[in-house]
């Protein structure tokens, strides 16, 4: 199991980063993802187990770090407040263009559904195994995602409307 | 959700991951939390060859020996009880044969001896005088031997045993117990 450890550096890190968006902070919270893996011995034997189990101490770890701040993990912006700051269609942009804003609008997730998207898209992840390392239920990751998708692709073509549940039952209300 | 909307999440998801991979760490880093990772990997190896060694192994010669020595020592013991017993037991049938011989002639006395006084009246005149009460108090030159005494208190209680209906034997047994693995309690 040791031998993997150095494999799961840059993935560890850059999940930490995803969270924190602190280069310095995502070091610290890798580092001590790493050493606990270490110490865990070799109770953690197959590779995606381990991956999954490291990926969720950096979770855990970034919950405790922020509760030792009395800081709430950060949430960029609640489901009723989209910001609508793209006018141009996306399939007119350069390829860099692109990347940069849809790593901004998904920044405006909140935070499960951003952990949920990055952790599927990035991490290429399954349901059940997003669910194992966010500690929810498969379920919950489903909706969260699908919720994600349909926020991200309304910031990013501002024509589409917007197909999230809760959303519709908002407006339904209002 | 239509095609449109999967190739839009197929899009945006790809530009995500093209993010995600352009993020890297630094190489200091990296490489001081890898040595670090080393160094812990060492310690637990030490600490688990730590604890190799501290588990029981097989015991050594000198306990084996020293195990040998209890159960010596213990048979011994035995033994000496058993002989000392024994010349104690032969000593006490020796003892009880003279009294009754003693109360046999105090009883009905030889008849070369003076009998101006009634036999109910017996007095220590009567009875054996201490000369031949001590030659016959002394033991039978086989139970005395001190060399084969055991051998010596074997025989007399064989004897005894076939000339006599009524018999009583005193066993003296080790008070050292003995167990299998040649442990003294």
């Amino acid at each position: 199991m040791h031998d993997q450890l150095p494999d799961h550096l840059l993935r560890v890190y850059r999940f930490a980063m995803h969270l924190c968006g602190d280069q310095h902070l995502a070091e610290d919270l890798a580092q001590e993802a790493m050493l606990r893996a270490v110490r865990a011995g070799g109770r953690i034997n197959e590779p995606l187990a381990l991956k999954i189990w490291l990926l969720r101490v950096v979770e855990n770890l970034w919950r405790d770090w922020c509760r030792s701040k009395g800081r709430r993990p950060v949430e960029a912006m609640c489901d009723t407040e989209i910001v609508q700051e793209q006018t141009e269609p996306l399939e007119h942009m350069t390829q860099h263009e692109e990347v940069a804003l849809a790593v901004n609008a998904m920044r405006r997730l909140p935070e499960r559904q951003r952990s949920v998207l990055h952790l599927i898209a990035c991490e290429e992840l399954t349901v059940s195994e997003t669910a194992e390392v966010l500690q929810i239920t498969p379920e919950a990751v489903r909706s969260s995602l699908s919720v994600a998708r349909a926020q991200m692709r309304s910031m990013l073509r501002p024509d589409q409307p917007i197909e999230s549940p809760h959303l519709q039952n908002k407006d339904r209300a209002e | 959700m239509n095609d449109a909307d999967d190739n839009l999440n197929k899009t945006i998801e790809d530009s995500l991951r093209q993010a995600h991979q352009q993020v890297q760490y630094r190489p200091e880093w990296a490489s001081r939390v890898l040595s670090q990772i080393s160094s812990e990997l060492e310690q637990s190896r030490s600490v688990d060859g730590t604890l190799v060694t501290l588990q029981p192994v097989s015991p050594s010669p000198k306990r084996s020996w020293s195990k040998v020595t209890a159960m010596a020592t213990g048979l011994a013991a035995g033994l000496l009880l058993a002989a000392v017993g024994s010349v104690f037991l032969a000593r006490s049938m020796n003892r009880k044969e003279l009294d009754d011989a003693a109360n046999s002639v105090a009883n009905n006395p030889p008849s070369g001896l003076p009998t101006d006084t009634a036999p109910q009246d017996a007095s220590p005149s009567n009875a054996l005088t201490e000369p031949q009460l001590a030659k016959s108090e002394e033991l039978p030159s086989d139970v005395v031997e001190s060399d084969d005494s055991v051998t010596a208190g074997a025989g007399y209680l064989a004897t005894k045993l076939s000339s006599e209906a009524e018999f009583e034997i005193y066993v003296v047994l080790p008070t050292m117990p003995i167990n299998i693995a040649g442990n003294t309690k």
